[in-house]
């Protein structure tokens, strides 16, 4: 190999070395992930752990995100047809991993506030994991007559994890997946999305930004409860 | 990251090695516009796992690149039997990439380069040279992610350097050709 060539491969392999997701794109992500992994791995683990559960913040953040994701499955659970779900296609790695075909992603459980437990369990959400990929991609393509239902569910696990990122006092992180939520063609919801997004700016410490964020969901959404 | 993994290191597990399941879903060819859904099926798959993982001193990225390979493979399997994008999906990420600034672009070149010379070698070779080129993982953590010896790791890095060397001077003399062309074009135009 000549030096020059010798140099140019050296530089595609520095140039593929920083290849990598956006900081939008490794949450986007994992809010995905989160939402097809059982338990949602960060919210309600953090909830316990920060042990501002008491607060009336957290008993509106956390009716709020129940809501949002309890009125996505239902809305996802009653429209999705039995033909969407497809055979698993990359697990093979042993005969076992064959048994879980699908999972039921659980709802986090009732969250005890001041003594008080509210009840909040919302519909279990039935989600095949070797699917929503397939889902997302035919979203893109805008070949797949449910790809609407799909997006709805990743956005609200978008907003529950930007939640949890808040609950755990990462306002910063919340900003950054609400706002690719938001971000997202054909967005649902957006009065949520903004609610979480003033939240975090105040968080942070941005009081003007956090405000244009309220003047935007009591400008564009006058009748959200959220607006008031 | 010490001894089997729990769901309370999946986090963690998930920042560190997001973007070497990325890069390496990518130069194993998995389309752009592909990488993200790929990218969480790796992990929702590690996820469903996670009990499985052994450490043996290399850490978890020897276990998530053997994932990484299978889902590659069905990937590129299920391209082959459904090529709905006759451009391999580049018109399509083009319309998802966002502005970028003339550097991102230059290494997206440099990138699209390396990806087209090993787009022509077999996944085995490829996969080793990613790894200690890219990755730069040693042999015996080569090994022990691809499940072969370690003089066959050797062996292979040998020749897919070769390889990657030639299909690099293929694509130099086909672009020459192509800017002759255009050159002559441009010539012959402007006699007329």
């Amino acid at each position: 190999m000549s030096q020059s060539q010798a140099d140019r491969t050296r530089d595609l392999f520095e140039a593929a070395k920083l290849d990598g997701p956006s900081e939008s794109a490794r949450d986007a992500m994992w809010a995905s992930i989160q939402g097809a992994t059982v338990g949602g791995v960060g919210s309600v683990a953090a909830i316990k752990a920060t042990g501002i559960v008491s607060s009336k913040l957290a008993l509106g953040i956390a009716l709020g995100a129940t809501l949002t994701v309890g009125i996505a499955a239902t809305v996802v659970a009653l429209t999705r047809p039995a033909t969407m779900i497809s055979p698993r296609s990359s697990e093979r790695i042993t005969p076992r991993s064959l048994e879980h075909v699908t999972q039921n992603v659980e709802a986090p459980p009732p969250v005890i506030v001041t003594g008080h437990a509210v009840a909040q369990q919302p519909p279990q959400m039935s989600v095949d994991l070797d699917q929503k990929p397939a889902q997302a991609q035919a979203a893109r393509t805008g070949t797949a007559t449910l790809s609407e239902h799909d997006r709805l569910a990743r956005e609200a696990r978008m907003v529950s994890e930007a939640r949890g990122a808040l609950h755990r006092g990462e306002p910063e992180t919340a900003l950054r997946i609400v706002r690719a939520a938001r971000s997202q063609a054909g967005a649902r919801l957006v009065p949520e999305e903004l609610t979480v997004e003033a939240q975090a700016l105040r968080a942070m410490g941005d009081e003007a930004g956090a405000q244009r964020a309220d003047a935007e969901l009591a400008g564009k959404f006058p009748e959200q409860a959220l607006s008031h | 990251m010490e001894g089997p993994l729990n769901a309370s290191d999946f986090r963690s597990l998930y920042d560190d090695h997001v973007a070497f399941v990325w890069r390496n879903l990518r130069r194993l060819g998995v389309a752009p516009s592909d990488v993200e859904d790929r990218v969480q099926e790796v992990f929702v798959v590690a996820h469903r796992r996670l009990g499985d993982y052994e450490e043996r001193g290399h850490g978890p990225r020897a276990w998530l690149f053997q994932i990484v390979l299978r889902v590659a493979s069905e990937w590129r399997r299920h391209k082959r039997r459904h090529p709905e994008d006759a451009d391999g999906g580049v018109a399509q990420d083009l319309g998802h990439t966002e502005p970028e600034q003339a550097d991102l672009l230059a290494r997206r070149e440099r990138l699209d380069q390396l990806d087209a010379a090993l787009g022509a070698m077999d996944v085995d070779k490829r996969a080793v040279l990613v790894l200690h080129e890219i990755e730069e993982m040693t042999a015996p953590e080569i090994a022990e992610s691809l499940a072969i010896p370690v003089n066959t790791v050797y062996s292979r890095l040998r020749v897919a350097r070769q390889q990657l060397e030639n299909n690099l001077r293929m694509q130099d003399r086909k672009s020459g050709v192509n800017l002759q062309r255009a050159a002559i074009r441009v010539i012959v135009g402007g006699a007329r």
